[in-house]
This record gives structure tokens, sequence and C-alpha cells, in this order.
């Protein structure tokens, strides 16, 4: 059943099981980089002296939060609480700290995947924990760029349209955080080209200080949707036991005061600490099968994405080709090229070269078969 | 943002919590060994009065107005008796698009980026959609800013602009949505499911393809508007921080701004084409590690809101699989064999025609066949035998005890009833549904089961890799040939379609 469950969420789904491996890729030391489901191997072998042992050290009292919200007499359901939940005995043991943190990344990580998806760009931050005095300016930092009057959409839904849709979020957990985006491409456009115009993006928050009444409205935000969130009775309660088991129930009375101190300076430099090519996860997923699923080629990695997407479908062009003396002419054109062109483009030539030799090769394979 | 992880603790504590609270009638008592043994005092729980938050505003337009002064924030909600149903098939998509770009497309002298920009500045949150049978559009803010939100609001409902970039832009990202909707097993699930029960022409058959989406101009969204969205459709529900007499003249006001040019009267209620579906299985091949199964028929369409076989079907249904751990379909299939992470059932009576019954799992594909073979056991079995006295005890209780939960808040409360008005609902539904859910006996479930649920009529479909599931598990406990013989009406192969055009694929 849980296996079922695994298949569901995670191998069903159009991009489940890459972003499981991002995140396992991401969280480099912290336990944050297992799936909560679990990996297959684990489901075959746990034993039920092992659930067992897992129930009674964390499904124990001293390791829970309750949370009642509703039409009632504090006081008599205190007391019912207490009378009830008294009775369960403390875990054996508590449970154990997590004592392995996450290592400070030191150099980009890539994946890159092809899946039966919409080609786009998921790019994963580490950044601070849940109630660190940086988070709030994280979060207005996703509120700059998110929604339709967002940077996000300005840049690269509406402006360049290059993504069909485009969003922000900071994560913050217990232990680390994670400020999140993620974009679909729209047309032709890569996910290398989305990333681009991220950092574009990101550069423009480093450099220049968000206007005031930009920043207002960003502000105006949360405190509307702070009272938002006390509306509903249910979010209420599932709010404020996340946030006990994550340090502080207390955070959903501060949050908005905390956010209005947050100053452009603060954007500024929240900005400049976190959103570091270094600290990040780059996740570039294309469309798999047909041509245009061919994963760029390294040789064509280093050029600009316009010129790469040429490149490519160039190379589509030249396999289609019927006429071998065609092909040789193409490739005389290469090679007059091949003493003008820059360093960095020389790569990008062999590979066409190489390109137009196996179309050569595959004629004549062909012409062979039919005799 | 709450992830996965937390969601599921979350649910963990929910459960507990639900235990803490025996109505406080047990302080003192002893305590029991089992909650299942904890006995409550009766419910005390006043029905809203909805005769006394109704109001007349002008024109004759209903608005339910339920004061709650506890937060600062005022919501509306307004719904349209229209639809895509009024939409021309070959614009499929037309009605949706003119709810989106109400919202988006720009109001009044506000372009689109100012509109948005000036919605931002109040921090409002506004919507707008327009689905087969319904439009709604509503906004939530802040009662500090309402009469410059309730001006926007309005500005949305009776003047929008339908900016011609905003347009474009939008059909374009629904252009990028079409190339995805085969990526997804549940959509192409949705898809073929929805063709199989009711048709190709019944209203909500109909896809947006790449053509009905280039046939829809600016100008069919302006003249959709212009006709449909107008004070003779609405109904009106508010809740939140106001007085509701100062906030019932304040949307007169606001209502008298429509003039009555080029409105159109919509057809009411919504006609469906009559469909009989062929029984049997249809398999979409899809190179998934699951099979997505969904087992169903027609129903029929409600005639009376008070009919005691409507409760009684809702108990059967809740016995079957319409609900949570404790259901026949979810004890068997995922409890005692663990072949699906769950499997639900879904008894629908349809509003504007016959609706339909759903069974729907999703298990590995090996064993698709003999979880189906359960599911069609099950559904056996609830015609042949009455349901258990403890089984229907515990739905009805359930049915009873959650009731309040309907009315949980101000908001809620406004769109019940607004609800109720909408739909030709009585009131007084609200008010009889607890004596005639406790009404039911099992025999009564065993009559409906019989009288409304058809194993002869099933239409079984699979979204998944059917060279694996064929041939079952091999432990030998089903096979596929077995489940399609007793459902009857053979395989057939669905073809594989292009996602843009939902043309068949060539191959």
């Amino acid at each position: 059943m849980v296996y079922e469950e695994r298949r569901l969420r995670t191998e069903s789904t159009p991009t489940g099981r890459y972003d499981e491996q991002a995140d396992a890729m991401f969280w480099q030391s912290h336990p944050y980089s297992w799936p909560v489901i679990g990996w297959p191997s684990d489901l075959e072998v746990i034993s039920k002296a092992q659930a067992d042992e897992f129930f009674a050290t964390y499904y124990a009292p001293n390791n829970l939060t309750g949370v009642l919200v509703g039409n009632f007499d504090p006081a008599e359901v205190r007391e019912l609480a207490d009378r009830y939940f008294g009775r369960l005995e403390r875990g054996q043991r508590e449970a154990p700290d997590v004592v392995t943190l996450e290592a400070e990344q030191l150099a980009e990580k890539r994946l890159t995947a092809e899946c039966d998806c919409q080609p786009q760009l998921q790019l994963r931050y580490h950044a601070v924990p849940f109630g660190h005095a940086d988070g709030y300016a994280l979060d207005v930092i996703a509120g700059v760029l998110n929604g339709r009057t967002g940077r996000l959409y300005e840049e690269m839904v509406e402006g360049a349209e290059i993504a069909s849709s485009a969003g922000a979020f900071f994560d913050a957990r217990k232990y680390a955080g994670v400020f999140n985006l993620r974009a679909e491409t729209k047309g032709d456009a890569p996910p290398e080209q989305l990333l681009a115009a991220w950092d574009e993006v990101v550069a423009e928050l480093i450099a220049e200080p968000v206007p005031e009444d930009e920043l207002a409205k960003v502000k105006n935000r949360v405190s509307a949707d702070t009272y938002r969130q006390l509306r509903e009775p249910f979010f209420l309660m599932i709010q404020l036991a996340v946030m006990d088991s994550m340090g502080d129930w207390r955070y959903l009375n501060t949050v908005a005061e905390r956010t209005n101190q947050v100053t452009a300076e603060d954007v500024q430099r929240v900005a400049a600490k976190y959103l570091q090519q270094s600290k990040r996860l780059v996740s570039l997923y294309y469309r798999k099968a047909g041509t245009e699923a061919e994963e760029t080629p390294a040789e064509l990695e280093a050029l600009p994405p316009e010129m790469r997407t040429a490149l490519m479908s160039q190379a589509e062009a030249i396999a289609a080709i019927e006429d071998p003396a065609q092909l040789e002419a193409v490739l005389q054109q290469v090679d007059a090229q091949a003493g003008q062109v820059p360093d960095e483009m020389r790569p990008a030539l062999e590979w066409m070269r190489s390109v137009i030799e196996e179309r050569l090769a595959e004629l004549r394979e062909d012409d062979g078969g039919e005799e | 943002m709450i992830n996965r992880p937390q969601l599921r603790t979350l649910s963990v504590l929910a459960l507990f919590v639900g235990l803490a609270v025996p109505g406080g009638a047990q302080s003192g008592a002893e305590i029991v060994d089992h909650p299942t043994e904890l006995t409550y005092g009766p419910l005390d729980f006043e029905l809203p009065d909805a005769d006394s938050y109704r109001r007349e505003l002008t024109g004759g337009v209903p608005a339910y107005l339920v004061e709650d002064r506890a937060l600062p924030l005022v919501d509306i909600t307004v719904r349209l008796r229209i639809g895509s149903y009024l939409e021309p098939a070959e614009q499929a998509g037309l009605a949706d698009l003119t709810g989106t770009l109400m919202r988006t497309g720009g109001a009044g002298e506000l372009d689109a980026k100012a509109f948005d920009e000036a919605v931002e500045a109040v921090a409002g949150n506004f919507s707008s959609f327009i689905g087969s049978t319904s439009g709604r559009m509503s906004m939530n803010c802040l009662s500090t800013v309402l009469d410059e939100c309730l001006d926007l609001f309005f500005s949305m409902l009776g003047e929008p602009r339908f900016d011609a970039d905003r347009l474009d832009l939008a059909k374009q990202n629904e252009l990028e949505n079409l190339k995805q909707r085969n990526d997804d097993p549940a959509s192409v699930a949705g898809r073929e499911g929805q063709w199989l029960l009711y048709g190709r022409d019944h209203v909500e058959s109909r896809f947006v393809t790449d053509s009905s989406l280039s046939a829809i101009g600016r100008e069919d969204l302006a003249a959709f508007h212009r006709g449909y969205v107008h004070p003779g459709h609405m109904v009106i529900a508010g809740a939140g921080d106001f007085d509701s007499d100062e906030l019932a003249a304040k949307l007169s006001a606001l209502l008298d701004r429509f003039d009555g040019e080029g409105r159109l009267q919509a057809s009411w209620p919504p006609q469906g084409a009559v469909y009989e579906p062929a029984p049997g299985v249809y398999v979409a091949r899809q190179d998934i590690p699951q099979g997505r199964v969904q087992i169903g028929h027609r129903t029929f369409k409600r005639q009376d809101w008070g009919s005691p076989d409507h409760f009684a079907l809702a108990m059967m249904d809740s016995v079957l699989g319409n609900g949570g751990f404790t259901t026949r379909l979810m004890k068997r299939i995922r409890s005692d064999e663990g072949l699906a992470y769950g499997a639900y059932s879904n008894f629908r009576i349809g509003n504007y025609w016959p609706a339909n019954l759903s069974v729907t799992f999703q298990s590995k594909s090996e064993t698709v066949a003999y979880a189906a073979k359960i599911a069609l056991e099950e559904i056996d079995r609830i015609r042949a035998e009455p349901v258990g006295e403890d089984e229907l005890q515990t739905v009805k209780a359930a049915a009873v005890e959650t009731f309040p939960n309907s009315f949980d808040s101000a908001l809620a409360v406004a769109q019940v009833f607004a609800q109720d008005e909408f739909l030709g609902r009585p009131h007084d539904y609200w008010r009889t549904y607890r004596q005639n859910v406790e009404a039911v006996t099992t025999a009564d479930v065993q009559r409906v089961a019989r009288r409304y649920l058809s194993p002869d009529r099933l239409v079984m479909l699979i979204v998944g890799d059917w060279d694996a599931i064929e041939p079952g598990d091999s432990d030998g406990r089903a096979t596929m040939a077995e489940v399609a013989g007793k459902i009857g009406g053979g395989v057939t192969m669905l073809p594989a379609r292009d996602p843009v055009s939902l043309e068949v694929a060539e191959q």
C-alpha cells in the first residue's frame, strides 16, 4: 500500500521522480535529502520491529503537539485533555536530535532531466531556517517576484514571453530553509533562457533598492493575508501545529509586524547573501521524445541559448537531407569557416561537422541496404 | 508554504484532536477502553435562519449577507446562472476565457496592468471564473478599504476591457497547457472518461483545441460578457465586517450601473445531450507503472430535493466507498490487500442532467485486474445483501455530526444559502436533513442499491500500460479477461490523441 502511494505520488507524475532526485542532490548532508515516503529498497526491507521502534520513539506524547480550535471553554477542554491524554506514557527514550546538519554548498549543482513534461526550470537555494531574522526579507523577495504585478510576470511571462508561468517561494523548515524558483517555458524558449532571465532579476534585486511603493504593496499583502489565515478554523489549527513543530506558534502573531520592518536595504543584503550561484541547485527539464527532446550536446553548452537553439535546428535540418552531394557541400562550407570562428565556438563547429558526417555515413549504409 | 511531510504529520494530529472532545459530558465518569465506546450528548446545533440574511437588491437580485465582525475582512461572491453551455461548440473555451479575462484584461478606465496594480494596492483577492453551468466572481478585501474594493470589483463585473495583449497572452498560455494535457494520466482519464459516459456532444464533453481557441476573438468575449454577465443572472453572497443594511444599499447602487443594452436572457436550466454509454472495458495506453481505473455508469437527474431515495443513496455510497478508511472499497482494496493507496466511490445525482457513478483507484499494473474484481464484487454485494446495522449507524452518525461544518463560518452560511437559491434547493432541505438521514434503514439502502446501481451498464476506463495490466498478477487471482467477461462489451483500445487538436494521432 505504501508502495502504491509511492507510485501514485512520485513515479506516475510527470516530474515526481526527478524532483525526488533533485531534493536528494540539494541536501547533501541533512536528512531532508530522504524522501518521506522512503526509497524503494527501504520499502522492501523495513521490518515490523523497526516500524514499532519508530512509532514508540516518535509517536509519543513527549514528541507531540496537540491543537484545538473552535467553540469551547478553554479551561474545560484543558481538563479533558489532561484527563484523556495525560494517561499516555512518555516514550522510553527521547526522540534523538538531528545531529547531521547541512554542510555549506561550495559550488553550483546541476540536474538535467528528460521527462514527459513541459520544459521547465527549478532552482533551489540554501537559505535560513524557520524563525530566522532574514526569513522575513526572503518572504518579501518572494512577494516582489510573484503575482501578476510581480517582477517574474513582468520579466519572463509578459515581457520576454519566454515563460508560461513563474513563481518563487521561501520554504522555511525547522533546520534549514530553501528559496525556490519554478518556471515553465513557453514556445521554443529553452530552460536555459529562463535561467538567464532569472539571473538578471536577481542582479537587479541586489543592485537596486526596491522602490517604496513596491515594498508597501508587498507589506500590505502580508498583513491582509495574515488576517485571512486566521479566518478558517481548520486552517488556523494547521498553521499553529506547523509553526509549533518548527519552533514557535507565536510567529503567527508577529509575522506581519516583523515583515513591516523589512527595509529596501534588507532586501538587497539578503538577496546578495542567499541568492548566490554557488548556493544553488539548477534543475533543467526537457521534454522527452521526438527530435526536440534531444539533450543539449556538451559542445553547445557554452553558447548563448539562442545560438544553441539555432544550431540544434540546423542539425535537425541536416539529418533530413537525402542527397550526399548536398551534405558534402555543407561540410566544405563549415571547413571554410573553421579558420575564422572565435575559440569558444570551436567545439560547436566540431559538433556540427560530426553531425554532417554521421548523416553521410547513414546515407551510405542505406544505399548498401537497398542493394 | 506547507510541504507534504508536514501535512502528513498534521493529519495524524488532526486525528488526535478529533478524539479529544467527547462533548464534555464524560467529566468525572470512567474513561472507556476504546474511543468507539464514548457516548455523546445530543448535538445542540441551531440552524441559521436563511430568510433573516436575505435581501433583495436593485432589479430583484437576491443577496445573502451575513455579518461577522471578528476580523476586518469582507467577502463578496457573485454567482451567475450562465456557463459554457451558452457558447457555440466551435468556440469551446469562450466562456472560460471570458471569465479569466474579466479578471486579467483591465476594467473601466484602467488598462490591464493598472487594474492589477490597483487591486494589489488594496491587497485585494479578486477572482473570476465561468464554468460549464455557473459563473462565479468573488472578492476578499480589508474592510478598511471596502468602498475602493467594491468599486474595482463592480468595474471588473460590469465594464471589463478584455485588453488585447492579455487575451493574446491567455491564449498562448492556454496553448501551452494544451500541449501538456497528455502528460498527466489524470487529465487523460478525465477527458476519455467524460467522453465514454457523456458522449462527444454533451456540453461538459467539450474540450478546448487549437482550432477552437483560434476561433475566439476579443469581440466574442465582449459580446458574451455583454449578453450574459448582468444582474438578471446574479445571486450574491456576502460575509464579514459590514453592516448589512449599509452594504445592501451600496450593492444596489453598484448594480444600478448596469445598463440594459444588448443583454440576453440565458436559457435555464442548461440542457445536455442525451447519451447512453456502451458498457465495456476501454483502455488508454500510457507508459506508467500504475493503472488508473474509473468504473461507472450514468445515474439520474434530481427531480425533488426531499426524495428519501437520495438520502438512502448517500448512505449507500458512504458504506461502499465515499468516505474515509472505513468504507468497504477502502477496507478490502487498501487495508486488507494493499493493492492501492485508496479506492473510492462517488454516486452523483445530476442537477441538470443524469450525472454518473464513479469507482476509482490506482494500482500497480499487475494488480489492476484483481482490484477491479474486488470493486465489482462489492458493487454486487451491496445489492445482494443488506448492509450491516453497525455500518449504517457509522455513516449516519458521520453525516449528522459533521453537518454543522457546512455552516462553520459566516462566509459558509452566506454561500450555502445563496447556492440554495441558485440551484432551486429549498432552504428547508437543511432543516430536515438530519431527520432524513436518521430515517434511512438497511432495507432502504439495499432497495436503492438494487434500483440505482446497474452492474450490466458499467463502463470501465483504464489509463496505463495495458501489456502489463492484461495478464493480471502472477498469483493468478484475476486477469483482465475475467474482469472484462464480468463487465461485458469486450475490450476496446482508445486511440492515442494529439494533445493540442485532440484528433487521433498518427501512429
